[in-house]
């Protein structure tokens, strides 16, 4: 008789308990299907990564179909000009390089070319070059270059060329940049439909 | 008095619950947005030349009588 007594004893405790974990249980889901709130504040937290990246918005410079006049050693094609001095080139509108800083940091900014003078055009004193300027200004703080101002291609095969900007801004209104391409083809250059790349590498600051 | 039977199945369906909201908290602890983004240093870009190079043009130094 005491047995039973116990054991019935023993029942309502563990009853009890399981309706205790039950309550809970519900109360605990219950949050979870609301949506209620425990803690009313929270903490956004958004970090901006550096993103360096530059874009050729102009990338073809075309100085189409021509020839070195009969009696000229060589014929001078500069870009920024609409045809050649002692050449038969007429590309109608001057045509440049435009170079643009689009990421949000500012940047070094070197340039090279797949090929020198020699291998691109060939023939007895070649010339292949390039100047740069601001078509924005204050867009590059020019390192070892000056603005407009020729200089010969770099091709080394290794590291990213010459350094032209110290410092390329990404700031919009100061973030664009020109360059510009002078070819000296002789008389006896090579001949046929010439193609070279020029390539910008952009480092973050 | 709660019977042995009655108290069997609170038994059981407190389990269930319990497994249940504990599911529920061990899903939303693991539910974190990742704020992490890939960070680029550098960049590169290229343009292109073309120019076609035909023979040079040959004067035409012969004379008419």
């Amino acid at each position: 008789m005491a047995k039973t007594k116990i054991d019935n004893k023993g029942w309502q405790i563990v009853a009890y308990v399981a309706i205790a974990v039950i309550f809970v249980s519900l109360f605990v889901i219950g949050l979870r299907l609301t949506g209620y709130a425990i803690e009313s504040t929270g903490v956004v937290n958004v970090t901006i990564n550096q993103l360096a990246s530059i874009n050729f918005t102009t990338d073809f410079i075309n100085f189409g179909n021509g020839s070195v006049n009969g009696g000229s050693s060589t014929a001078i094609l500069e870009s920024n000009d609409t045809g050649a001095i002692g050449g038969t080139w007429n590309w109608t509108a001057p045509q440049h390089f435009i170079l643009e800083n689009v990421g949000n940091v500012n940047v070094i900014l070197n340039l090279k070319t797949d090929q020198d003078a020699i291998t691109f055009l060939g023939g007895t004193s070649p010339a292949y070059q390039y100047a740069v300027r601001d078509s924005e200004v204050a867009s590059c703080t020019t390192g070892t270059i000056n603005f407009d101002q020729w200089y010969d291609v770099n091709a080394s095969i290794s590291g990213s060329g010459t350094q032209i900007c110290n410092s390329f801004t990404f700031t919009d209104s100061h973030d664009l940049i020109t360059i510009d391409v002078k070819l000296v083809i002789p008389s006896d250059s090579s001949a046929g439909n010439l193609t070279d790349i020029f390539t910008a590498t952009a480092t973050a600051l | 008095m709660i019977s042995k039977k009655v108290a069997v199945v609170l038994v059981i369906i407190a389990v269930i619950l319990a497994t249940i909201s504990l599911a529920y908290t061990l899903v939303n602890h693991n539910q974190k947005i990742s704020t992490e983004a890939p960070s680029f240093e550098s960049s590169s870009g290229s343009g292109k030349v073309g120019v076609i190079v035909n023979p040079p043009i040959v004067e035409d130094k012969t004379q008419t009588p």
